[in-house]
């Protein structure tokens, strides 16, 4: 009865104001598919930066599997003064980083044997000016394989998505604003047609929950709504994106349970914006309950 | 039932609506509340049912302080107490029979409560056949009736009308003052804050006569118009009649009377 109650309450104040509704889901979609959009730049930068770490611009890819003679390369390439950090990278190291790299991909990572990944030395320039000096330095060791340097490409691609993703931030987070404002709008609009019955209610003892519920799930329901479309176009949205877009060296494939946990917390997003509209939009209306 | 005790409303710190009113209301008696416009019958009724606190003093009702009520008990009070306006404050979109129900739904009563309850008061207002018409097809009298039924379907202890009234006319007006008479003798205090002069005059039941927001007169079977009591008696002693008066008495329907008897005589009522 109650739970009949509420709902079918809220469904009603929904249909009244179709428009400002839709305005609302609206803003919480955008602002939510903003979001959503910046946390998989994000996910796709940390991906390429497993490789290309902050400054790291060199890799010598090692022979063999002797640990001695690695460290010996190692430490020697450290001692070079153009170089500010020579960082080893083992076998296991580096097929713990191919499992992340390709989670989305198990098969690949069933194939591959981890004692047939690479050890590495990653360097770190203390002065870029040096870069092809060292270059070939470090393809003159005995006992390295190849040497590979992060492209300039590479390097703009990192810049491109950290300022992406610090915008994709701070605009999710200003439309998630304007969302919570216009939820509470609609809430508002929604107490006004029903003030009337309100004061009835009120005037037979209706509890405070019990005036206020629907107005909450009205909300909620916005939110929901607008996170759940944020999400669906985030997920189809991307996988066009990969499937029709090739960047090159960057690796834009990231996980699918990456995908699908950050989809629940930008419903959860959702959910909140609609919540905390609603409460604000039922402030005077909480103030005035007596 | 109810207590007041050196009530005072003040509204935005200068306005004085109540000053330091006391009276004791019994159980089951109907309290008639009469006086200008703006003498505070319509303030007291709304301290009755905490629509306002007051700034001063206590009003008990069903032995609680209703004046330090937290907000959040309110609702529960509310379902105590029944409330009657002059607008009737029906949902125009909802039938009697909706209109009745919705009190009883929105506190929660079980479906099978509502489906029992509300033919039984429809049927005691005499609105039985009627309850698929919506508001505006009934007469002002009937609405007026549907509105009791709604006050009434929760079975309060205490039945308060602002003018009940106020907007009929006067035949209409007995038939409420009939029904209002009968749910009193269910035992239901009934508190009425009225302009009408007939039905005071002619139901003879307790009078509290409100000036500037004092209690300056209060009767048993009191009339309309009561002796004007000295300026001067009333600024220095303002509670001595109404204490005097409210405690101790018995309620004024005895249990034994007729329940059709004619408290009001139909035809009888004239204008002032």
């Amino acid at each position: 009865m109650r739970a009949e109650y509420v709902i079918g309450e809220a469904a009603t104040n929904l249909r009244r104001n179709v428009l400002l509704v839709l305005g609302a889901i609206l803003a919480v979609f955008v602002s939510l598919f903003m979001t959503y959009m910046a946390l998989v730049v994000n996910e796709v930068g940390r991906n390429s930066a497993a490789r290309w770490q902050e400054g790291i611009t060199i890799i010598a890819w090692l022979d063999g599997s002797d640990l001695a003679d690695h460290t010996l390369i190692t430490n020697e390439v450290a001692s070079w003064s153009e170089v500010k950090r020579a960082q080893y990278v083992g076998k296991a190291e580096a097929f713990q980083e191919f499992q992340e790299l390709f989670a989305s991909n198990p098969a690949l990572v069933r194939e591959v044997d981890p004692n047939s990944m690479p050890a590495s030395v990653r360097v770190e320039l203390a002065d870029n000016e040096t870069h092809e000096a060292v270059v070939l330095r470090l393809s003159g060791i005995v006992g390295v394989d190849e040497v590979i340097e992060a492209s300039q490409a590479v390097e703009d691609t990192l810049e491109a998505s950290r300022i992406l993703n610090t915008a994709g931030i701070v605009l999710g987070v200003a439309l998630g604003l304007s969302a919570v404002v216009m939820i509470s709008n609609t809430v508002r609009m929604a107490i006004y047609a029903r003030r009337e019955e309100i004061g009835i209610m009120k005037l037979v003892g209706a509890s405070n929950w019990f005036v206020r519920t629907p107005f909450l799930l009205e909300g909620l329901v916005e939110g929901l709504i607008g996170g759940g479309l944020a999400v669906l176009a985030g997920w189809f949205g991307y996988r066009w994106f990969i499937s029709n877009l090739d960047l090159g060296v960057i690796e834009t494939e990231v996980a699918e349970s990456f995908l699908i946990s950050r989809g629940i917390i930008v419903l959860a997003f959702g959910a909140a914006a609609g919540a905390v509209g609603s409460l604000v939009g039922l402030r005077r209306h909480l103030q005035e309950s007596r | 039932m109810i207590r007041l005790q050196g009530v005072t409303k003040v509204y935005d710190g200068s306005t004085v609506a109540i000053r330091e009113a006391s009276a004791t209301i019994q159980k089951g008696e109907f309290v008639f509340l009469v006086g200008p416009s703006g003498s505070g019958k319509s303030t007291l009724i709304r301290l009755l049912m905490r629509e306002e606190k007051p700034t001063d003093g206590e009003i008990w009702v069903a032995g609680r302080n209703i004046a330090e009520l937290p907000d959040w008990k309110v609702p529960y009070l509310r379902r105590s107490v029944g409330t009657v306006f002059q607008d009737f404050k029906l949902l125009p979109n909802k039938t009697v029979f909706q209109n009745v129900a919705f009190a009883l739904e929105v506190i929660g009563r079980p479906r099978g409560m509502v489906a029992q309850q509300v033919p039984k008061v429809l049927k005691l207002v005499g609105l039985s056949s009627k309850s698929e018409r919506f508001p505006r097809q009934l007469s002002g009298g009937e609405q007026q009736r549907v509105s009791i039924a709604r006050a009434f379907v929760n079975r309060p202890l205490i039945l308060l009308a602002d003018e009940p009234t106020g907007n009929l006319d006067p035949a209409t007006s007995v038939g409420i003052m009939r029904l209002l008479d009968r749910i009193n003798r269910t035992g239901t205090t009934v508190v009425m804050a009225t302009h009408d002069h007939a039905i005071v005059d002619a139901m003879r039941r307790r009078v509290m006569q409100l000036e500037r927001g004092r209690i300056v007169r209060d009767e048993s079977r009191g009339v309309y118009e009561g002796p004007a009591p000295a300026p001067d008696v009333a600024a220095t002693s303002p509670n001595g009649p109404s204490r005097v008066q409210a405690n101790g008495e018995p309620p004024a329907p005895s249990p034994g009377e007729p329940a059709e008897s004619a408290v009001v005589a139909p035809g009888e009522p004239d204008e002032g």
